[in-house]
């Protein structure tokens, strides 16, 4: 929460760029594994590197990263004892994969990392950061992840005050530093010997215990600490509020929840020397002479009973222009009245904006505070831009401590749920969903299940989205020239096992009281079949010629297949019929009677 | 099947028709005939060619019609054959007609010609028939064979509806002042046999109030999805249950008719068809003026650095892995495919209460069973119980083999005491945004907070629709409200194909009834809104919007004495009088009228041409420095509104020209440029900024 705070403190003007570098110390106890199942703390601050970088060259291929080695008996570049592992640059697969190996190999990658026997001064490592990024990153949002195990870097005096002023100069460059503290061997890390002053001029404050992590076990936090270090400031649109008799509030608009797609695809050239991008072009010519068209050459016509209505673009705009964007109270109205399916797209979140109109805040805090405690909802017409299409819109106010993710509170504002026209609500299908009758225990039988399948509330940041997380694990896999994965895991499938334990004999239940009471009606179904047996034989003839009752049976199809005759008998029947039969086996519809043919004969093969 | 409609018009076109009656400044067939335009128009809007209409004229100088060898069936004419309903054709039908100057033609012989064409055009195939007779009911007419001709309308299953002008109406409590004793026997005789053959009877008062009404477009129910709604696993099947159903769609944003592309040939600015002959010539020509689009693929050779074109059949599908392009074939795409099974499954069931409306994020859709016994059982079964335990479920749904899952929740829904469910979909934990906020900023006095809640209090008790203070009539209810650029759209296409040089009247007044707050509401909070607006203070901003974006390009030159100047007199202009509209980008003081012009509605177009002309003629008033920064000002401009093409359509035109000037310092600016990093978009930095939109 702190972090928050700091995050809004240092307002950032940057477009989202980040530029973040991984500062390890290497020495002996570094370099030791902690015990037999756990590896070196070098070689975790690395894997967690890597973790990082794979994950962030698909969400935020515009950041650029970099990891720093000190203490090292070996050099690169002009400062003695410092490594530069990673230059910071945007990650690509390569550089990944060199990454990559120290997790997969960390011994034989062991030998590059010989500590060095003097002792390495960690104000040179401060001011080699700072180079690094006064250099390559100027533009970004500067992160610097401090990783070590060594609570006493200063020998004397001189050398602490020299160490506390590269700190300073940090800040000063807006250079953000994180330490990640690891515990020695020996002993638990100390803060108080050097790193409480060093933390009160990273991080302002006195005391910030609560801030450090320490541990082996946090650097596997890092990557959620990191996540949740980025946080989205864009606003969708900006607009006035007008709550009637020339009285406005100024509002931003914030989309919080919307699908993520997976990344855009290009066109890739294979076969020159390299893969390139081919980049689509688009021409609008005339059909008749091929000749290229300019914008104010094409008109738009629209047909009318046959003929044609002819505009020009600037006729159209008029059409379409009702008035500036703006967002207009109607009026309110009890929140019972709003039906829960009434939705058409996700929902819009308002936030006051107080740079223009002052007290903004105060007044949206006051519609929000009445509108929760009222149970109200509001009514307002709503343009979101220039020739969009205006609508109506519920405003529903948010309470607050909801957690959509386990890093996420929802938070206080405002939802705009755009209301459906009469345009948009279709008719219902034709359709009646009602069974004739109905037994008397079947509803309490269905309730038990229902109860022994109880959910607390829906929590989206419970559930990730199956098909984008695969896509990117086979897309990874392909980049890096790894095996495709074969132990994804879904978490958005039932637990087949818990509701087995708990409702499966319910469910067993409600089968059977389907399957008795369809006994009884078939009973009585017999009793008309006897009557009817004294009627015309024609009768009976036509319905063993229907098919279905014959072909409901999967060792009837079987037997007909063994038999030979199989092709022969399913294609006597009509398409609806041939539909109905793969249908119940859930079976592919689509096609032609040909095609339904084949799938029901592949079937059959495979029984 | 699609649904098939034939509707014949019946007008009484009667001497006494071109009377005006009862106050009223319009004819009685100018009145009647508002109905019948009203009708075609939804008709025309429509385009369906399984959409026909007839149209007869009774009581008409002259007879042109089938039966006409019986002298029953004299004055009357069929106007327009049962055919789709063309607005060229019927426009010419519709300047003909007018009153008659004879009173002879009867109404059920017309009625009986209609019949004869519908039975001669539908046959025996399924078609919605309807005769819309619109008539005045006066003088003489011959009731003697109603009973036969009523029972073949029902027979047949045609629709009849009679709205007739002045009719007596019991329910709307009307009835017509001073009526001769012949119309008020026509009138009965008229409402018996329209009773007798199950039409409906109406006053043309009555119809005339729904004239003008946005006319909904139907949209057939079909099914997006037909599969197993399982609970459990459903590979086991003793201890799971399935059920078979269908989904079909409940909620869909209205789009606007399709329009197509052509380009202007000589032809006039609204063109229209009027009479057959023509019709067939200009659609003609307009066909060969038909606008197609055409794509090509280019590829950049990075050794020489042109381009060259690539077929469409040679490239594959690229996926960025960050600054690495992972091509993948054709047939390896099925790779990146999760295999999913179609159907929906059952997550587990979660109180109403728990989920708010603003959690989804999507259109709905609507659940049936299967038209069978056990499927109907299981499912009505199913919605009793989460209406009973107040619950909804949640469920993972895959619409086919290979598909995309998405979490849905499913809301039991009654309506005419029948059972559904309504899905509708629900984010993942990567559709979350998290935006932080800090607190509401609050104003430092105590007392000017407690006042703005109390005031704001009032105004929201006070605004409330539906209390009986509230104006609107019908009540605001979203199903009262209507799409507003389709209906805008398509009263401009019905005003202009009858009016083409005309100008576009106002907005239909049932799109824009509800768009303001009732005035008697607004009365009750005069005090509180104004208590409100002396609470706030309006600051007017110092700073253009996208200085912030622009600091971030900021190349970190330094600034010139000359710039110096340039801020400090900009700055004297704004003290000297308030900020005016800018409507122009100015030499002056290029980025920040541009910005300013980017800021009013529809000023895309007009800041990136006056830009690029600003740009032009600062460098050839050799004023350098400015043409920069204006260019800098343009690229940023022109990538955050897509319009890339066109700035490195100008770029190069631009280079161009000063190479030709071959001015020792305009080769100069030329290398700036390029050292600035203002020289053309690359596809990388568009792929950037795009990823970050999409976060």
């Amino acid at each position: 929460m702190e972090n928050d705070e700091q995050i809004d403190e240092t307002e950032n003007f940057a477009i989202g760029k980040y530029a973040i570098l991984f500062v390890i110390e290497v020495s002996p106890s570094m370099l030791d594994p902690v015990d037999e199942f756990t590896p070196s703390s070098l070689q975790m601050a690395l894997i967690c590197a890597y973790q990082l970088a794979a994950q962030r060259v698909i969400t935020n291929p515009s950041d650029i990263m970099g990891v720093l080695l000190y203490g090292t008996e070996s050099s690169t570049g002009r400062f003695a004892n410092q490594m530069m592992l990673l230059d910071i640059d945007p990650p690509d697969a390569e550089r990944i994969k060199s990454l990559q190996s120290f997790e997969k190999d960390f011994q034989f990658s062991k030998e590059k990392f010989k500590p060095c026997s003097c002792q390495v001064s960690l104000s040179s490592v401060l001011y080699h950061c700072s180079v690094i990024f006064t250099t390559k990153a100027e533009n970004f949002e500067k992160r610097l992840f401090l990783i070590t195990d060594n609570d006493h870097p200063a020998w004397d005096a001189t050398e602490r005050d020299i160490i506390l002023q590269r700190a300073k100069d940090l800040r000063d460059l807006d250079i953000q530093v994180h330490p990640v503290f690891l515990d020695p061997p020996t002993h638990s890390f100390r803060i108080n010997i050097f790193y409480s002053d060093f933390l009160y001029i990273v991080y302002g404050r006195q005391d910030v215990s609560n801030l450090v992590n320490r541990g082996q076990a946090q650097l596997q936090h890092m990557l959620n600490m990191i996540t949740a270090l980025q946080k989205p400031k864009r606003a969708h649109f900006h607009l006035k509020m007008d709550l009637g008799n020339d009285v406005r509030i100024g509002v931003e608009a914030f989309i919080l929840l919307k699908r993520l797609e997976s990344a855009k695809t290009n066109w890739v050239y294979a076969k020159g020397e390299r893969f390139a991008v081919a980049v689509p072009q688009s021409k609008q010519v005339s059909f008749a002479t091929k000749k290229e068209l300019k914008k104010d050459e094409i008109r738009r016509s629209y047909s009318y009973g046959g003929s044609s209505v002819v505009f020009g673009s600037d006729e159209l705009n008029k059409v379409r222009s009702f008035e500036p964007p703006t967002l207009r109270i109607i009026g309110f109205r009890d929140f019972s009245t709003l039906k829960p399916w009434h939705c058409l797209k996700p929902a819009v979140f308002l936030r006051p904006k107080d740079d223009e109109i002052i007290g903004s805040g105060a007044v949206f805090s006051a519609i929000h505070k009445k509108l929760l405690a009222s149970n109200k909802i509001g009514i307002a017409w709503f343009v979101s831009r220039p020739n969009a299409n205006p609508c109506f819109v519920a405003m529903l106010a948010t309470p607050g401590s909801i957690h959509i993710r386990d890093d996420f509170e929802l938070p206080l504002g405002i939802f705009l749920v755009q209301l459906p026209t009469a345009d948009d609500i279709r008719s219902l299908p034709p359709i009646n969903p009602n069974p004739i009758s109905m037994p008397s225990n079947l509803i309490e039988t269905m309730q038990r299940i229902l109860r022994g399948m109880e959910l607390r509330s829906y929590q989206p940041g419970k559930y990730n989205n199956p098909s984008l997380q695969w896509h990117y694990k086979v897309l990874q896999a392909l980049a890096l020239d790894e095996e495709i994965p074969t132990d994804f895991v879904d978490n958005t499938l039932p637990k087949y096992k818990a509701i087995q334990k708990r409702v499966g004999e319910y469910m067993g239940d409600v089968n059977n009281i389907v399957a008795e009471y369809r006994n009884d009606i078939s009973d009585k179904n017999g009793i008309k079949e006897e009557e009817e047996d004294q009627g015309p034989i024609v009768k009976k003839a036509r319905i063993e010629k229907s098919g279905k009752p014959i072909f409901a049976e999967d060792d009837r199809l079987k037997q007909l297949y063994i038999e030979g005759v199989l092709d022969k008998e399913i294609k006597a029947l009509k398409v609806s019929q041939l539909k109905d039969i793969l249908r119940d086996r859930g079976l592919r519809v689509s096609g032609k009677k040909a095609d339904l043919l084949d799938n029901l004969t592949n079937y059959v093969k495979k029984l | 099947m699609s649904d098939k409609e034939c509707t014949v018009f019946v007008l009484d076109l009667g001497k006494d028709m071109g009377t005006c009656h009862h106050g009223r400044s319009h004819s009685d067939l100018e009145w009647t005939l508002s109905y019948f335009h009203d009708e075609l128009s939804h008709k025309f809007l429509a385009n369906r060619k399984t959409d026909v209409v007839g149209i007869v004229g009774y009581k008409c100088d002259d007879t042109k019609n089938d039966l006409a060898e019986q002298e029953a069936y004299w004055n009357i004419s069929v106007l327009y054959p049962i055919q789709t309903a063309l607005f060229s054709k019927l426009q010419s039908v519709s300047q003909t007609l007018k009153p008659s100057n004879t009173m002879q033609g009867d109404l059920i012989s017309a009625i009986v010609v209609s019949f004869d064409l519908m039975a001669r055009h539908c046959k025996k195939n399924k078609w919605k028939k309807k005769m819309i007779v619109l008539t005045a009911a006066r003088g003489i007419i011959d009731f003697s064979d109603y009973i036969g001709i009523a029972e073949q309308l029902l027979q047949h299953d045609v629709f009849l509806g009679v709205y007739g002008v002045d009719f007596d109406q019991e329910d709307i409590n009307y009835s017509e002042p001073l009526k001769e004793s012949q119309k008020k026997e026509n009138e009965v005789r008229i409402q018996e046999f329209v009773e007798s053959c199950h039409g409906q009877y109406c006053t043309f008062q009555q119809i005339y109030n729904n004239i003008g009404k946005p006319w909904v477009r139907k949209v057939r129910p079909v099914a997006i999805f037909r599969g197993t709604f399982s609970i459990g696993n459903r590979d086991s099947k003793d201890t799971s249950i399935s059920i078979q159903v269908e989904r079909y769609p409940r909620t869909r944003l209205t789009k606007p008719p399709t329009s197509s592309a052509f380009y202007e040939n000589d032809m006039s600015k609204n063109y229209e068809c009027l009479n057959i002959e023509n019709s067939n010539v200009e659609n003609k020509s307009m066909e060969s003026d038909a606008v197609s689009t055409v794509r090509s693929y280019m590829v950049r050779d990075p050794k020489t650095n042109d381009s060259f074109e690539v077929k469409r059949e040679d490239l594959e599908s690229g996926y960025s892995y960050g600054r690495t392009i992972v091509p993948i074939s054709r047939s390896d795409e099925d790779v990146l495919a999760l295999d999913t099974i179609p159907g929906y499954e059952i997550l587990g069931f979660i109180p109403k209460s728990s989920l708010p409306i603003y959690y989804t994020i999507s259109d709905t859709n609507i659940i049936v069973p299967k038209d069978d016994f056990e499927s109907k059982l299981n499912f009505s079964a199913f919605v009793q119980s989460l209406e009973r335990e107040h619950r909804y479920a949640l469920a993972r749904f895959v619409s086919k083999d290979k598909g995309v899952p998405v979490l849905l929740v499913l809301m039991p829904y009654v309506e005419f005491k029948r059972h559904y469910l309504v899905d509708i979909q629900l984010p993942f934990a990567e559709d979350v945004r998290p935006y932080s906020f800090s607190e509401f900023e609050k104003l430092s006095n105590e007392e000017d907070m407690r006042q703005i809640d109390f005031a704001v209090s009032n105004y929201i008790d006070n605004m409330d629709l539906d209390s009986s203070d509230c104006g609107f009539n019908p009540p605001f209810e979203p199903e009262n409200t209507f799409s507003m650029i389709p209906h805008r759209l398509q009263q401009a296409i019905s005003y202009y194909a009858n009016s083409p040089e005309g100008d576009l009247p106002q907005p239909n007044i049932y799109l824009t009834r509800y768009t303001n707050p009732p005035k008697s509401l607004l009365d009750n909070c005069i005090l509180d809104l104004k208590l409100i607006k002396e609470k706030l203070t309006v600051n007017v901003p110092v700073k253009p919007k996208y200085s912030s974006q622009e600091t971030a390009f900021d190349t970190g030159a330094p600034i010139s004495e000359e710039q110096i100047e340039e801020l400090l007199n900009s700055g004297l202009d704004e003290q000297e009088g308030e900020k005016l509209l800018v409507l122009h980008v100015s030499e002056k003081d290029p980025v920040g009228t541009f910005t300013e012009v980017l800021k009013n509605p529809f000023g895309l177009e007009d800041a990136l041409t006056e830009m690029e002309k600003v740009i032009k003629n600062l460098i050839d008033k050799s004023k350098y420095d400015l043409a920069l920064q204006s260019l800098q000002s343009l690229r940023l401009h022109s990538i955050l509104e897509d319009e890339v093409e066109r700035f490195n359509e100008y770029l190069t035109r631009l280079k161009k020209d000063v190479m030709q000037n071959n001015k020792p310092k305009e080769n100069e600016l030329i290398n700036k440029i390029r050292s600035s990093g203002l020289d053309i978009i690359l596809h990388d930095e568009l792929t950037r900024h795009d990823n970050f939109n999409n976060i």
